[in-house]
């Protein structure tokens, strides 16, 4: 089933130079034994380990009209597990200069696998949801931009091979573009005796290509808002917005202190993208227990500058009411 | 070496003495590892079967929650964490897709988000649990299946039990 632009493929654990006990590295079959399936199972109390083999379910009174919906994930036994790297790879290249990588799909189960590859869009939210779009239907698409092989291929258990991505980026359209390759990963054998279809596991390697430099990105932190959040605490929205061209990442901070600068509580924001043009909302919710009087938020992002990027608003408490804001870089 | 799961590059700066009665006796070492985002998963559960009782049909649902639920296994050491989302791809769905509900009772990673009440399952994916932070454990992550309008499922004409079974798709994204 290999694709156009065959790779010879290698085992998980020999073919590729792995550090010896990392927890993220492909594993070799040793270290990663099946486990032992049970289609139908007893109650969690009867396994107190939620990984171990469950038992067979106490038989159900045979209705006349039962119904047995079987949703299948993998048949008895071929459970899918698999493993994608790298699965986030950004690249900045020249207008119609191709750029080339490789992403390894290794097959960590004990059963032979069929891997599809397809690419996707998405759409994210400034909440931070995910959507999947199909390919093409958004204006940062990497339609058009984008090949890969092979495009199906079987994996052996333990096996894994290589897909070949190219990007070429049009000299024109948006400077920075992005989608996902999608590798479905489903049992390659039927077990016989089992009904329904096979389940399938898919892995995504989101692309970043961009024809605009790493400093071409421009944070803003537009808005700090801050709501009670019980008798205690405070709700912290920070908004921060990508001007630029480029996507980075930010994540940070956010701290409330007293009148005399003491640190009341503090929460952190999670790092995560900004995509260009885009809004990225972060919220938390912080301590700020005995604390009154006029109090201060000092929200702290880390965009990969230089620079940190820091908001500063002063509220009002118990009764939050904003009083000054400030918003501004710090080195 | 062409390709390494982890680079390792080891440089060392030895010092050498700028006058011959000072050699030196010290050095630096500089350790880089280069780490690149990679996620694993692991579907646990192949499969649920969900035979309904009397009680059952006279709720018009059937629900597997829970420890009874389908469990997938995720981890990856993206410091953007992750994403799992399901889907039901099937061309032709026996059970359909808005009779098939899916929730999750496992609590978000940090900074994640879940799908915490039953919600049709579409052919689109929709985002079940995610974090924001890297997840280096295997986390597990449980679906509640729940089927409902039970009484439109008929039952084989020669008696018996009918299998009504359909496919879901766990997506994993890290951003």
């Amino acid at each position: 089933m290999g694709g156009p632009i065959a790779q010879a493929g290698r085992g998980a654990a020999g073919g590729v130079d792995v550090m010896e006990d990392d927890p993220m590295q492909p594993m070799s079959r040793s270290r990663f034994e099946p486990e032992t399936q049970a289609a139908r199972r007893t109650p969690a109390s009867a396994s107190p380990d939620p990984l171990a083999p469950r038992n067979e379910a106490a038989a159900l009174p045979a209705f006349f009209f039962a119904l047995a919906a079987l949703l299948a994930a993998t048949p008895a036994g071929a459970q899918v597990r698999a493993q994608v790297w790298p699965s986030k790879i950004t690249v900045t290249t020249e207008p119609g200069k191709p750029a080339r990588q490789s992403v390894l799909i290794s097959n960590l189960g004990a059963d032979p696998v069929v891997v599809r590859v397809r690419a996707s869009d998405w759409t994210l939210s400034p909440e931070g949801e995910l959507a999947l779009v199909p390919l093409g239907q958004t204006e940062h698409s990497l339609a058009g931009c984008l090949s890969f092989s092979p495009t199906s291929f079987s994996l052996a258990p333990g096996e894994a091979r290589d897909v070949s991505v190219t990007l070429t980026l049009p000299p024109d359209g948006p400077p920075t573009r992005w989608g996902v390759l999608l590798q479905e990963t489903r049992p390659a054998v039927p077990r016989p005796g089992r009904l329904g279809p096979l389940a399938v596991a898919e892995l995504g390697t989101t692309l970043y290509a961009s024809r605009s430099p790493e400093g071409a990105a421009r944070a803003e932190l537009s808005s700090l808002d801050i709501t009670p959040a019980g008798r205690d605490s405070v709700r912290v929205r920070v908004e921060l917005r990508n001007e630029g061209d480029r996507h980075f990442y930010a994540g940070g901070e956010v701290t409330v202190q007293d009148s005399t600068g003491a640190s009341l509580g503090s929460a952190s924001l999670s790092k995560c993208v900004v995509l260009p043009g885009a809004d990225r909302f972060y919220t938390c919710v912080c301590p700020a227990r005995h604390g009154s009087g006029l109090l201060h938020v000092v929200a702290s992002l880390d965009t990969g500058d230089p620079y940190l990027l820091v908001g500063e608003k002063t509220f009002l408490w118990p009764r939050p009411g904003p009083e000054t804001a400030w918003l501004g870089v710090q080195h | 070496m062409k390709r390494m799961l982890l680079a390792l590059f080891v440089t060392l700066g030895l010092v050498g003495g700028a006058v011959a009665s000072f050699a030196a006796t010290s050095g630096t070492a500089n350790v880089t590892l280069a780490a690149n985002a990679n996620t694993m998963v692991d579907i646990l559960d192949p499969s649920v079967t969900l035979s309904p009782s009397a009680t059952d049909y006279d709720n018009d649902y059937v629900e597997a929650t829970g420890a009874s639920g389908l469990r997938v296994r995720v981890k990856s050491n993206s410091s953007t964490g992750m994403s799992l989302l399901v889907r039901c791809a099937d061309a032709s769905p026996q059970i359909a897709l808005n009779d098939l509900l899916v929730r999750t009772q496992t609590p978000a990673g940090s900074g994640g988000s879940t799908l915490g009440s039953y919600t049709a399952i579409t052919a689109s994916n929709q985002a079940l649990w995610s974090t924001g932070v890297a997840q280096h454990p295997w986390q597990t992550v449980t679906t509640d299946v729940r089927v409902r309008n039970l009484g439109t499922y008929d039952d084989a004409s020669g008696g018996g039990t009918t299998n009504y079974t359909n496919t879901l798709t766990y997506t994993v994204i890290t951003l």
